[in-house]
């Protein structure tokens, strides 16, 4: 009898030392501090990240964290871990994305009611061309045009919230992020405005879709990822048929049949891919069309490199222009 | 470090609600374990999406509310098709866990928007509220007060339910209660815990539990320690390492039982 209570605390006391040794080594070796006189910029994801790291550019005491690490899946289903909920608790702005692609977003809006949130979809959806998902979206835009829905529910869900794969609505949520970071610090406004714009000019100078857009324009396209339905728009090409394809995605045979039917009748020549969830489908497209899949990034994982957004769209339309 | 721990209200709010599930957990499981019922308890857990689905489909804003409602139904429906029969209980569990598994995926995924409500399956205890945590110790009292008062008697059929009747315990409505009891935890602790998860937090403890007892008394106070224990040392480690909670409260409980086994084995 006492042999065993001995036992149990033992084992407990055993697990709470190792717990607390390989804890205490995990922290001394994995911590970084961020000095407690910056203004800690949190953001939701890669493609924000690097828009928010172009508009502080060198500014002392602005640092900018991002939520998401690059490893992560998709950006819905993102569950915010405790070193997100330190950060955020800790944090002076979040900027967003928006339009529903951050689903944790109303749990962070109601654990902390103080907490000033930047989002970047609600300052663009009016000026510039959301795309949107079904015959919902129409009604609540018809709405929100007309200030009939209240702000309470007016939900952004039936929005392609992917708004960040068209270079010009990315610029617009550049702006966003510079006027929204002026309000938070004005001592700051100018450098921030000054940083945004060099941003912008840099994606009007650097971003080469020229061959693309003079290959595609007008033509008919399929997508296996809304995401490209943006890359679409940003090249003038016609969405004819989409397959939203993520890794809880199970799609039905009459949908892969539907959808290869629009790729024949449409003639559709490209279809744009993300590989880790399309490579399957994309064979089989390739195998029963004429059609040639090209496989694209999403910018949802990157380097955390300033030069990302370029680069990778760059590389996007490179491919595709490969594939005409 | 535990300063540190204790300045964010998310933490406080996460470790008040550890508090109030585990040693609840610790003890429901207890009697799960003796009535062989881990497989209820898991198609229960995966019901959960289907009860999601009923209020998507009902246009309940509040899912929590479809969800036991819907736990209710099941549990007392396994419970009346189980005792009619005409399978064995194991099978008949694993037909509706199936069925009820794939009718939620199938209602969530139409359209492609599971990715909506795939964050249930891991759960996230770090977002909860202060009223979800009043929820919490709400269940909490209904659960400990409906422990005191039926513990002998559902002791008493878990042992052997003709002699438990013989001594005028309607072992039916027991059991029935105790089904409405399992789904009530279950569906208002799954947010926090996660589908995936929640069988293994409400069998492992008690599991651990059982290697070791001489006596229930004995087999319940130790499986809410160890419940109890599991969860404030996961939570925790989770804090400082950056991993999810769930997961290494499920981590810590393993060791907890391999330990108790190779100890219980050698007695």
């Amino acid at each position: 009898m006492k042999n065993k209570f001995l036992f149990v605390l033992l084992l407990l006391i055993s697990i709470s030392v190792v717990s607390f040794c390989s804890t205490f080594f995990y922290v001394k070796y994995n911590k970084t501090e961020v000095a407690r006189d910056d203004i800690l910029v949190m953001t939701s994801c890669n493609p924000i990240y690097i828009a928010t790291t172009n508009v502080v550019g060198d500014i002392d005491g602005v640092t900018v964290e991002n939520l998401s690490q690059p490893t992560t899946g998709c950006l819905h289903d993102y569950t915010l871990t405790t070193e997100d909920m330190k950060n955020l608790a800790a944090c002076d702005v979040l900027i967003v994305n928006g339009g529903g692609m951050e689903g944790y977003l109303d749990d962070v809006i109601a654990a902390y009611p103080k907490l000033t949130v930047i989002d970047t979809f609600e300052a663009i959806e009016d000026s510039y061309p959301v795309i949107k998902e079904d015959e919902e979206a129409e009604e609540d835009v018809e709405e929100h045009i007309h200030g009939e829905a209240s702000e309470e529910h007016h939900h952004h869900g039936e929005f392609n919230s992917h708004v960040w794969m068209s270079e010009d609505i990315y610029s617009g949520q550049i702006e966003a992020i510079a006027e929204g970071l002026s309000n938070v610090d004005n001592s700051h406004a100018k450098e921030y405005m000054a940083n945004a714009t060099l941003f912008n000019n840099n994606l009007g100078k650097y971003i080469d879709k020229a061959d693309v857009e003079a290959g595609l324009k007008g033509e008919n396209v399929a997508i296996l990822h809304e995401a490209f339905a943006y890359t679409a728009q940003s090249i003038g090409a016609n969405v004819v048929a989409t397959m939203d394809l993520d890794e809880e995605r199970q799609v039905s045979a009459g949908e892969v049949s539907s959808f290869i039917d629009e790729i024949v009748d449409n003639n559709v020549k490209v279809v744009f891919a993300e590989y880790d969830y399309g490579s399957s489908m994309g064979k089989l497209i390739e195998e029963q069309t004429d059609a040639k899949v090209v496989y694209l990034e999403t910018l949802v994982h990157g380097t955390y490199d300033k030069d990302d957004y370029i680069t990778v769209l760059n590389k996007n339309y490179a491919l595709i222009h490969n594939s005409l | 470090m535990f300063n540190e721990m204790f300045s964010y209200a998310f933490m406080v709010r996460a470790t008040i609600a550890i508090l109030l599930i585990s040693p609840l957990f610790g003890m429901v499981g207890t009697m799960i374990v003796q009535k062989r019922m881990a497989y209820f308890s898991d198609a229960l857990g995966h019901s959960a999406l289907t009860g999601i689905a009923a209020g998507v489909i009902m246009g309940i804003a509040n899912t929590t509310i479809s969800m036991v409602i819907f736990g209710i139904c099941f549990a007392l429906l396994l419970n009346y098709i189980s005792r009619k029969g005409l399978s064995s209980s194991d099978t008949l569990i694993s037909v509706f866990a199936s069925c009820a598994t794939a009718l939620g995926l199938a209602i969530l995924s139409r359209g492609g928007s599971f990715a909506n409500y795939s964050a249930i399956l891991v759960g996230d205890i770090l977002s909860i509220t202060a009223s979800e945590i009043i929820q919490l110790i709400v269940l909490f009292v209904v659960i400990l007060v409906f422990w005191c008062i039926s513990i002998n008697r559902l002791t008493a059929i878990s042992i052997h339910a003709t002699l438990a009747k013989s001594r005028s315990i309607s072992v039916r409505i027991m059991e029935d209660a105790f089904a409405v009891l399992i789904a009530l935890l279950v569906m208002l602790s799954i947010k926090w815990v996660g589908i995936l998860l929640i069988n293994a937090l409400l069998i492992l403890p008690a599991a651990s539990s059982r290697n070791i007892s001489d006596n229930y008394r004995e087999y319940t106070y130790l499986s809410v320690i160890f419940s109890v224990f599991s969860g404030v040392v996961g939570l925790f480690v989770s804090y400082f390492t950056d991993m999810a909670t769930g997961p290494m409260i499920v981590i810590i409980a393993s060791v907890i039982y391999f330990a108790t086994y190779i100890y219980g084995k050698d007695r």
